[in-house]
């Protein structure tokens, strides 16, 4: 039976067809972590024996006629933000070297009520800080289809289990970028949905007012599938919206004729490979000929974007690192031999932090130092509204929004990876989503030496039916989807 | 307190509500005599992806008071987070609300100051915030940390620097700890730490409108601790003063057991604690939440203390503090007027029974209003006994406790008062008679004061139980005959 790069879909065909059984899919996936982990390095941890675990049971329940959902039995991955009771969960951080959660985030809990299998936590760069995975405390993820360069972050691990056919789909978290980037550069899928649409409980946090988790698929309708099952409101969380979830897999397949794209003209400048232009260009001819109407837009603000990120992301992330300081739990070096005063035990503790975690923590006591919040933070809310409400009206004129994910081709891992401001730069086209509070999906449309390029669809808040709509529709009537790195590493 | 200066005190005060559960979790907010991190949560210690969802009762337990208060409740309010790092404070921060607070301004109104007269203390703002855990100093140079504690609500109530007097000050806390119980948002028992207060004082010459350089005095965890650690803090700085010294801008921590209090920390140590929104709670809109409205808030607002007090006063013709001992209790209030109403407004008996040796009993002995075993009508039937001759003040006195605690019953007191009627008291008139012959000379000479000093000795004779009305018409028969 081959059960290489199965979309959800396919796979659950397969499983009611009785052609292959959970435990098999399970086991495929652990066949490839383990053959490829050590190249790749996408997983921190792998559950073995929890999956097998629940695998049976899902083949049991198959048996029994009893399924919970369609994603029942299918295994799929989790970044290592996402809290799971009694597994691991570090977020890459030392600092959380030896946690384990006594609680599953609500999204765990959701995907285990579907009947989902998880096979392991993925990598990322620490407290999802990052576009590459390099700052991992735990070594960087490489791109399956070039180790030699890197997979994006900094849901990274996420995104080259599913590109390396470890898992079916993984849930990522997007911040400013981490998901849809890494989905650019893997060829894969990569949802971030309205901020406020899945429950941030339980997902440790990294820039709160902007952190969303999402899905790494191998088709769109795969998404709309998984986002069915995570946007169900939860009282735990404040922010999510307790609105409504329509049925997404509707919105696969549609005709997407009269339908109103907008190319935003900000998006398609000089800072963007010129080779990135043209897979664009060639999709944005694609979707004319599915007959939708095209409308070259601007929005101006939209390139205050990152200025507006680089102060609200550090600013929130100097408190919520504030909890890991070596008293409660995680590692503490309370113990150590020459630690004998509280200062001590906060001052070696913290030590544990990567770099740029330290960076962003300095940056952002700096913008909410007394004095210093009003010039910083306080205006950086202030063009974040502007620049929703720029974004608002613009999606007046149009349904969606379409432009490229990433300015250029993944980095060499041999780069200068400790370049903050050009890690930066790679957000530059997909910030605006979270700043704006968005949604938006990556998709494959194409390829230049033999590494995949990503076409970004933004859609105004929870109209993520109209992402799915398009999104699936150049799906359809492309090939770019169906490419997968298997040949670029057999072992 | 010297003429040259004048002390001007402001207070901030801690109310903790007693909701079912704490400010942001369902840990349940009785944890008062708990083991040690026994009621926590993965909220309660901040643990990686745990998120605050905001107790609804708190916030309307702060509203209703920010409208007993009269403050103007703010239409649109957040929470945010004050960052510092202590062990008792989990996430590295405090989830507070004072720099865009639910409410501002409004007043306490205190009845009966010093003079007897009335004062006011004009509120600067009220706001809600989360309580941190406890630090126990233990062996070996650790210390332990204990989250129960750890995310209790609290109201924290912010006087403007307008107290005249260290008593001011205390009468205030005391008006508030009576509002606060009648509402029903705080148990406000001070040596519970349901109530803490922390003061800023500073004094300036008289005359003088400029306010004079202020320190904060903690650690005040009773009326009396209030009122006695501002007194030595306005001597010490009136001293200073005197001396031609400078006030440093500083914390102390009054020490109860030496008296007196001690610095703590200056000004230049002054934290910064990056305040900034909470962007895990959104902003409290009164407009989209039916319960928060003005229009709810005055349907669920008792009748105020100070309303109940006054028409006390004019109804049964009590004093400021009478009435307001009623106020302080809902249940004693309720025996009152349910006595009140029901015998004459200006019945001395029943006042001095209620507001003296009843309230007298249940201050010393302990006692709650609501445990009582006497009702209005047990209270009433007493009065009119008392009133009818039927039994003495000093038989009420000897057996109201028992009576109070059910030991005995109002038929058990008739009993008691038939006997003093039927003790034989021809018996013990004559035998004081005979034992006072020089008092008796006296009334012969025409002293009828000395009726006084015989009719005393016949009461002690009979151990108080019998009716001094019949032993004085006993005594006079015999005299006069």
């Amino acid at each position: 039976m081959e059960l290489d790069y199965l979309t959800i879909n396919e796979a659950a065909q397969l499983l009611n067809e009785k052609k292959v059984s959970s435990a098999e899919l399970t086991q495929h996936c652990i066949k490839n972590i383990k053959q490829k982990n050590a190249e790749v390095n996408a997983f921190l941890t792998i559950t073995e024996d929890k999956a097998l675990n629940s695998a049976k049971e899902s083949d049991e329940r198959r048996s029994r006629g009893e399924l919970k959902s369609n994603i029942d039995g299918i295994p799929g991955s989790l970044k290592d933000v996402i809290c799971t009771a009694g597994v691991r969960t570090t977020a890459a951080s030392k600092m959380l070297d030896n946690f384990i959660p006594p609680y599953d985030a609500h999204v765990t809990r959701l995907l285990k009520d579907a009947g989902a299998v998880i096979v392991g936590k993925t990598n990322l760069d620490e407290f999802a800080m990052g576009t590459t995975t390099a700052y991992s405390a735990y070594n960087m993820t490489k791109n399956p289809w070039d180790t030699s360069r890197v997979v994006g972050g900094s849901s990274g691990g996420s995104a080259a289990s599913v590109a390396a056919d470890q898992s079916i789909f993984s849930l990522g978290t997007d911040t400013g970028g981490s998901i849809r980037l890494p989905a650019s550069w893997t060829n894969t899928v990569g949802l971030r949905p309205t901020y406020g649409r899945v429950s941030r409980n339980g997902v440790i946090a990294m820039a709160s007012s902007l952190d969303q988790v999402g899905t790494f698929t191998r088709s769109v309708a795969d998404a709309a599938e998984l986002l069915r099952i995570l946007a169900e409101p939860d009282t735990g969380d404040s922010t999510s919206y307790k609105i409504p979830v329509p049925n997404y897999v509707a919105a696969i397949g549609k005709d997407i004729k009269g339908m109103k794209i907008g190319v935003v003209k900000e998006f398609m400048g000089e800072a963007v490979d010129v080779k990135i232009r043209e897979a664009v260009n060639a999709a944005i001819r694609q979707f004319e000929k599915l007959g939708a109407e095209i409308i070259d837009i601007s929005v101006p603000l939209a390139e205050e974007s990152l200025a507006t990120y680089m102060v609200i992301v550090p600013s929130e992330v100097s408190t919520n690192l504030e909890r890991y300081d070596g008293i409660k739990y995680g590692v503490s070096a309370n113990e150590d031999a020459n630690v004998d005063n509280l200062i001590e035990v906060y001052y070696k503790s913290r030590q544990k932090f990567g770099n740029e975690a330290k960076r962003r923590i300095m940056l952002g006591s700096f913008a909410l130092s007394a004095g210093f919040y009003d010039q910083y933070y306080n205006r950086a809310r202030k063009v974040q509204r502007m620049i929703k409400a720029q974004f608002s009206e613009k999606f007046k004129e149009v349904d969606v929004m379409v432009g490229p994910v990433s300015p250029t081709m993944p980095f060499k891992t041999n780069e200068d990876l400790n370049d903050s401001l050009k890690l930066w730069m790679a957000d530059l086209l997909v910030v605006p989503v979270n700043v704006a509070n968005l949604c938006g999906i990556s998709v494959p449309c194409g390829f230049e030496q033999g590494l995949p390029i990503g076409m970004q669809i933004i859609a105004n808040h929870f109209d993520e039916e109209k992402l799915f709509k398009v999104a699936s529709a150049f799906e359809v009537s492309t090939e770019w989807h169906k490419i997968n790195a298997k040949s670029k590493i057999q072992n | 307190m010297s003429i040259k200066y004048e002390p001007v005190i402001g207070l901030e005060v801690h109310i903790q509500l007693n909701t079912k559960t704490k400010m942001f979790c369902g840990c349940s907010n009785l944890a008062n005599d708990n083991e040690p991190n026994s009621v926590v949560c993965p909220v309660c210690f901040g643990m990686p992806g745990t998120l605050p969802v905001t107790n609804k009762q708190a916030v309307f337990k702060t509203l209703l008071f920010a409208r007993a208060v009269g403050a103007k409740i703010s239409d649109n309010w957040n929470f945010e987070r004050k960052n510092y790092f202590y062990p008792d404070l989990p996430k590295g921060y405090q989830i507070t609300s004072s720099t865009n607070p639910p409410a501002l301004g409004g007043e306490i109104r205190v009845a009966a100051g010093q003079d007897g007269g009335q004062f006011s203390v004009a509120l600067h703002h009220l706001h809600l915030e989360e309580d941190a855990g406890k630090l126990l100093h233990g062996k070996g140079g650790y210390s332990f940390v204990d989250l129960n504690r750890c995310g209790t609500p609290l109201i924290e109530m912010v006087t403007e620097p307008v107290i005249k007097t260290p008593t001011e000050a205390k009468l205030m806390l005391k008006e508030l700890q009576i509002l606060v119980r009648h509402l029903g948002v705080s148990d406000a028992d001070m040596e519970k730490g349901h109530m803490r207060c922390d003061a800023n004082v500073s004094l300036r010459s008289v005359g003088e409108m400029k306010l004079g350089k202020k320190v904060e005095v903690k650690n005040l965890n009773s009326f009396r601790m209030v009122e006695r650690a501002l007194n030595h803090e306005i001597s010490r700085q009136e001293l200073l003063l005197e001396k031609g010294e400078e006030i440093v801008q500083e914390t102390r921590g009054w020490d109860d057991a030496k008296g007196v209090t001690l610095s703590q920390r200056n000004k230049e140590d002054s934290q910064d604690y990056r305040y900034m929104p909470d962007p895990d709670l959104p902003p409290i809109c009164r407009l989209i939440v039916e319960e928060f409205s003005d229009e709810n808030l005055k349907k669920q607002m008792p009748e105020l203390p100070q309303v109940i007090s006054s028409r006390l006063q004019s109804d049964f013709s009590l004093t400021v503090t009478q009435a307001n001992q009623c106020v302080g209790d809902i249940n004693f209030q309720e025996l009152v007027v349910g006595v009140l109403t029901k015998v004459t407004k200006d019945n001395e008996t029943a006042k001095s029974l209620l507001f003296g040796d009843l309230l007298r009993i249940v201050n010393e002995k302990g006692l709650l209003f609501s445990d009582l075993k006497l009702t209005s009508d047990d209270l009433i039937e007493i009065v009119k006994l008392k009133d009818d001759g039927k039994i003495t003040q000093q038989l009420i006195k000897t057996n109201l406790e028992s009576l109070m605690t059910g030991k005995i019953t109002i038929i058990d007191l008739k009993k008691h008062g038939e006997i003093s009627t039927a003790v034989d008291i021809d018996a013990i008139v004559k035998e004081v008679l005979l034992q006072s012959i020089k008092a008796v000379e006296q009334y012969k000479a025409g002293d009828v004061k000395v009726l006084g000093f015989l009719v005393g000795q016949a009461m002690a004779k009979s151990k108080g139980v019998a009716n001094p009305q019949i032993v004085n018409e006993k005594l006079k028969s015999h005299l006069d005959q």
